[in-house]
Formats: C-alpha cells, structure tokens, sequence
C-alpha cells in the first residue's frame, strides 16, 4: 500500500514539475520570440533614422544661390524630393526622394495594421536611378514642413523644418494567452495592443543649414 | 515516503523554484531594458531635435545687425547670458536659451522635462573649456529626462532606479564674411 501511494505521490509531483517545465519552455519560447521581434525592430529605427538624418544634412548643398528654390522639388507628408551633391567635380546635381509604399496589410483578431517600404532612391547624373527600402514603418505620414516660426507650411519656399515621424513595429507576434482565451473581440484586441511593440522617433530637422544661408 | 526521500523531493522542489524565479527574473529583466531602450530613442530624437533647433538662432542679438563684425565687448556678458528684459519671453538669440526648461510630450505619451544651458567656451590644450569672459564660441548643453515616477530612463544602483538625464552638447561659433 505504502509503495503504492509512493508511486502516486511521485506520479502527481513529476505531473507537477512537467506541467510546470512545458509551460515555462512555452513561455521562454515566445518571450524569446517578441523580445528579438522588439529588438530588431528598434534597430531597424535607428539605422533608418541614421540614413535620412544624413540626407537631410545634405540638403541643398552645392547647390547655387540663384537655385535656392528648387532645393524642395516636392514636400508632402508621404514623399519628399530635394537636391543636394555629393560629388563637386560633377555639375549636375544629385535628387534624393523618400517615398512610402504599401508593403503589407496585417489583420489579427479584427485588428489592422499596415506596414509601408520606407523608399529611398538617389538619382546621380551618369548613373541608373538607385532605390532601397531603407526599413518598414506604420504611419503613412512620416514628413511634416515648418516654417521659420515653426507652424505647418505647404509653402516649399517657406519650409524651414522638416519634423520626420517614424512609428515601427512588428505585428507577426508570438500570442499568448490572454489573446487567445479572451472573450470578447475587444479583451482580444487590448491583449493583441500589448504585445504589439512600437518603437518612436519624432525629430525635427533644419532644412537645412545649406537653405539657410 | 521516508523522511528522506521527502526530504529530497522537497529539495527538488525549491531548487526548480529558485531556476523558475531566475528565469522569470531575467526574463523581466530583458523586458524592461527593451522598454528603456525605447523611450532612451524617443528621448534621443528629441535631444537632436532641440540641437538641430538651436542652429536657427542668431549668435547674440547684437549680431543681427549683420553690416558690420561684432567684437567680443558688443557680445551679451556672461552675468546675462538667459532671457532679458527686451525679449518679451520669446528666444530671439541662442543666450536666451540659457536657464529655459520646458516639457515636452513624445509620441509615445511620456512626458520628458528638457533643459537648456548655454555659457561661453574657449580653446584651451585642444579641449573647449569654460570661460567666465565672453567668447566667439558658446556651448549649448540640452538635457532630456522622463517625468515618470519611478524613472523610465533608468539605472540600477543598489538595487534602486536611479533616474538617468540625457545630455548633448553642441557649440555655435559667431563668423562674419567681409
């Protein structure tokens, strides 16, 4: 009888502990999973924000003063277009153009979210146009124009800022429990809102010292 | 079951208590520096924002007046460097800068407390050092902090969060072409 009560004993404890290691293993797996998901995408802001901060550094310059107005060749909030030079011995100069372009339309339990190529293309004389997704954001809005004193403009003349908004995320996300044994749409949506990670960079950038001058 | 293997089966217990503890431990730990990290970028785009700013200010008011160079005597002394009476609170000139604290919401929804301090520098030994004289060079330091309790932007010091400030300098010189 005692043996017996052993085995059963020793059965519920090893049910326990197993119970206990396949959902710790879970567990690891998908924090594993979310917290490389976070990591990259935080990486990916910082080398798309290193990129166009150093084209907009560039804008406008070599470019003489009797083409100052041309340095803005389009300014909206999903496509932005200037001229600059990246090399002096050449005359003509160098357009750089940011576009936005649907990449992706997500849904997850009801929710949407759509991710866009963030486009950079360079244009040198002498050379084929050159385009590269410099990353994937999820606002479509990413270029705002400020004046002097710091108040929308649509003016490409009157542009003095340029503010760049950039929201990136992840949503392939690894689900977890609360999402999955939610019961409403809407406890699974708030769930859902946890797990997506975004990561944020708002800065507003002279446009440039070259304009200014 | 003896007293031992009781005993044992106890021991078992509490040491793949200790291992579950650690792992969610760490676990929480890398979950939290992923959080910071986000709001130290947030916080990042908003200092180079504030340098990038600064950059449309003229040197001193008086070198507004761009007929003529300025000499170091026409500058704003380095007892009134901040906002003066004339400037009805508006920054006209990087000297106003000095002392101004605001705060600012990012997109995330936190609430950051940015200061500004400006003083005159000079070369000295290859380093930019203070100078209690006016100068051609001033250095603008801008400093960027959560507003949160306790700290998002954080380290870990005996234990405790000790708030961490972000902090750029940058220094604008005044030229003048004849």
């Amino acid at each position: 009888m005692a043996a017996l009560l052993d085995i059963i004993g020793a059965m519920i404890i090893g049910g326990v502990l197993m119970l206990v290691t396949n959902r710790g293993i879970e567990y690891s797996l998908r924090e594993f999973i979310n917290h490389n998901i976070d990591a990259i995408v935080q990486t990916d802001l910082s080398t798309m924000t290193q990129i166009l901060q150093g084209d907009l550094r560039k804008m406008g310059y070599g470019i003489p003063e009797s083409n100052q107005a041309s340095i803005i060749q389009t300014a909206v909030s999903d496509h932005l277009v200037f001229l600059t030079k990246s090399d002096p011995n050449v005359t003509a100069p160098d357009t750089i153009e940011y576009t936005t372009t649907d990449r992706d339309t997500v849904w997850i339990v009801g929710s949407r979210v759509i991710l866009y190529h963030l486009n950079r293309t360079v244009r040198c004389q002498g050379h084929e146009p050159q385009t590269t997704i410099i990353g994937n954001v999820t606002n479509p809005v990413i270029f705002r124009y400020l004046d002097q004193a710091g108040r929308s403009t649509e003016d490409k003349r009157a542009t003095r800022m340029v503010e760049v908004t950039l929201f990136t995320m992840n949503p392939h996300v690894y689900l977890d429990d609360d999402v999955i044994q939610a019961v409403t749409l809407e406890d699974q949506v708030i769930a859902l809102k946890k797990l997506w990670r975004e990561s944020f960079w708002r800065q507003t950038r002279v446009v440039s010292r070259n304009l200014r001058r | 079951m003896n007293t031992a293997q009781s005993l044992l089966t106890l021991g078992a217990l509490i040491l793949s208590s200790i291992v579950s503890l650690n792992f969610y431990r760490l676990n929480n730990y890398v979950s939290s520096s992923l959080d910071n990290d986000r709001f130290r970028v947030e916080a990042l785009s908003m200092l180079t924002s504030q340098i990038e700013q600064l950059s449309q200010y003229y040197y001193d008011e008086v070198t507004t007046d761009t007929t003529s160079a300025k000499r170091l005597e026409d500058m704003t002394s380095p007892l009134s460097l901040g906002l003066e009476a004339n400037d009805s609170n508006r920054v006209d000139d990087l000297d106003d800068l000095k002392g101004l604290v605001s705060s600012q919401t990012g997109i995330s929804g936190v609430l950051y407390h940015i200061s500004t301090n400006v003083e005159y520098v000079t070369l000295s030994n290859n380093r930019m050092i203070f100078s209690n004289l006016r100068q051609y060079h001033k250095r603008i330091t801008i400093s960027v902090c959560d507003a949160f309790d306790p700290p998002l932007l954080y380290h870990m010091q005996n234990d405790q969060p000790i708030r961490d400030t972000l902090r750029m300098s940058t220094i604008v010189s005044y030229w003048f072409y004849n």
